[in-house]
């Protein structure tokens, strides 16, 4: 008998607790109440997250043990002393802002959840049947073992005959499953759409309003949708046969959808008078490579210059990504570059990830979760960042994962905080305010250039940021 | 050369590859391990860098699919000036 190894995975009672989670989610914004995705099912006191989940003493770099990641002290606000001045100077335009985010996505809402709850029943229905399959295959595989040793055997023989039976019939069921899964698959995309265009339009009007608030003229708006439709904007920062490649793999169907579906979300939710240097950052495709983004404090002092927005060819940041890179992972890379592009980003994201990670002992990524392809380099502390991702219907053990993600430590210059919380805006905006609004305000602040007070000052007063009014 | 990930169920092995994704058997029909890619294609929709090698978290898509355990590989290591 062979032992069969079964992973934990979206078993149905799994799919059934997201959805419910899902679910609670809305009727948490709907009711205007306050929402813990990790209080017992998915209750709606939202005291609870810090102490749970937490376990543990704390554990040195590489421990690698815990769930807890080697919590010492429970996590502290979200509000770090900068974090919480911005939040407090603009919370009027904050709450403005969530309101009528909630309103734009409230119609869609239902609809996604409903649609989430048949995606994820089919996924298991399918799991099951390949998993039958799989099995079947290896009895099946088993038997000719058997027989080639003792090809005369009757027994065998009629084994062999009933599993040839077994199999048609699974596989059968395998490809009607597959179909099922396809579809709802398609139908969950379709209304996911619908509501991120029903949210673009909320969010472009925060950074309409920003704007127009400050005075500014948008300009760099045309600029970025310009350098979008130029070819060069892939490849720009290579040569040669690595940029003829990398325009051979934007030209595939599949990666120039995901990339207009980054770009269109960017052009709504990211504020191209402040962050026009990251939204246009060049980007190199390779046919597989962990996404990654290439960052030089030159571009930034670079960007003072006229013109410079719309030049691409002294560019020396830039961006990697895979063929197989969904739009979310672009959306992510393009944080990265926000992130560096703009010095108030970065004070503000180093705040609030030490007001969040304070006290906890970085994890490293490779000893916690072996196996998937984690540098030795990669370490951080998961705070509760794991309930927006639980609320964003991902399971608990990949929210897990995606937690100390978010709390990825590097040398004091770079945080997670950013692109990660980009990545939710992107998934679903709405659930990511009702599940941590600390982080969705940092978050939505900084792609809307609302919070950054600082610099829409300097940008008014025309001077470099930094050098005094 | 193409990197290529296996995932074994014991006796039956397929092996995911990063061109596209794409999902190989010797132990299997064709028609299954298309449907397998695709099944794949559909779970990479989640992914995230985050979540590291993005040949292993198919992997990992395709080992929860069919019940079966990914054979390991060694870490990458990141380089200087470059964020995931």
């Amino acid at each position: 008998m062979i032992a069969v190894f079964r992973p934990a995975r979206h078993r149905d009672a799994d799919a059934v607790l997201r959805c419910v989670r899902i679910l609670r989610a809305v009727q948490a914004v709907i009711e205007r109440r306050g929402f813990c995705p990790t209080g017992p099912g998915g209750g709606i006191d939202n005291s609870c997250g810090k102490s749970e989940g937490g376990g543990g003493a704390g554990s040195p770099v590489g421990d690698g043990g815990s769930s807890g990641g080697g919590r010492v002290e429970p996590a502290k606000s979200g509000n770090g002393p900068l974090v919480k001045a911005a939040r407090d100077e603009h919370k009027k335009a904050l709450d403005k802002a969530r309101k009528n985010l909630d309103k734009a996505q409230e119609k869609a809402d239902a609809k996604f959840a409903e649609t989430t709850k048949k995606f994820y029943e089919a996924k298991d229905a399918h799991y099951d049947a390949s998993d039958r399959a799989a099995k079947l295959q290896e009895e099946h595989a088993g038997i000719i073992q058997r027989l080639s040793a003792d090809p005369t055997n009757a027994t065998l023989q009629q084994a062999l005959e009933r599993s040839v039976g077994m199999l048609e019939e699974s596989s059968k069921a395998f490809e009607s499953t597959h179909k099922a899964l396809e579809k709802s698959h398609k139908q969950r995309e379709k209304v996911r759409q619908e509501m991120r265009s029903a949210v673009q339009k909320a969010l472009r009007k925060e950074c309409d309003s920003v704007n127009k608030e400050d005075g500014v003229e948008e300009r760099r708006r045309e600029q970025v949708q310009h350098i979008y439709g130029l070819e060069s904007h892939v490849g720009a920062a290579q040569f040669g046969d690595v940029a003829e490649r990398s325009r051979v793999i934007a030209s595939r169907t599949v990666v120039r959808q995901e990339m207009k579906e980054a770009q269109e979300f960017a052009m709504n939710a990211v504020n191209s008078e402040i962050h026009v240097q990251a939204m246009t950052t060049p980007v190199v495709f390779e046919e597989s490579v962990r996404a990654s983004a290439t960052v030089r404090e030159i571009d930034h002092d670079a960007e003072q210059l006229v013109g410079y927005a719309t030049s691409l060819g002294n560019r020396s940041s830039y961006t990697t990504l895979s063929a197989n890179d969904n739009a979310s992972t672009h959306v992510h890379e393009m944080a990265h570059h926000m992130e560096y592009s703009t010095p108030e980003v970065r004070e503000l994201t180093n705040d609030f990830l030490a007001s969040r990670t304070g006290g906890e002992s970085p994890v490293q990524f490779s000893k916690k979760f072996p196996d998937v392809g984690y540098a030795d380099d990669e370490v951080g502390s998961p705070d509760d960042f794991s309930k927006a991702f639980k609320a964003a219907g991902y399971s608990d053990e990949d929210a897990e994962r995606l937690a100390h993600y978010a709390g990825k430590r590097y040398d004091g210059t770079m945080t997670e905080v950013l692109t990660m919380g980009m990545e939710l805006m992107y998934k679903d905006a709405r659930t990511f305010a009702a599940s941590d609004p600390e982080w969705f305000d940092l978050v939505f602040g900084v792609a809307s250039g609302r919070i950054l007070s600082k610099t829409r000052k300097a940008r008014k007063e025309q001077r470099p940021y930094g050098t005094p009014s | 050369m193409a990197r290529q990930v296996s995932v074994s169920t014991g006796l039956v092995s397929y092996q995911i590859s990063e061109d596209g994704m794409a999902v190989t058997s010797r132990d299997v029909g064709p028609r299954a391990t298309e449907m397998l890619s695709s099944t794949v294609r559909i779970g990479m929709a989640d992914y995230s860098p985050a979540f590291g090698d993005p040949l292993m978290f198919a992997a990992e898509v395709l080992a929860n699919a069919v019940g079966g355990k990914v054979s390991a590989r060694a870490d990458i290591s990141s380089e200087v000036g470059v964020v995931y």
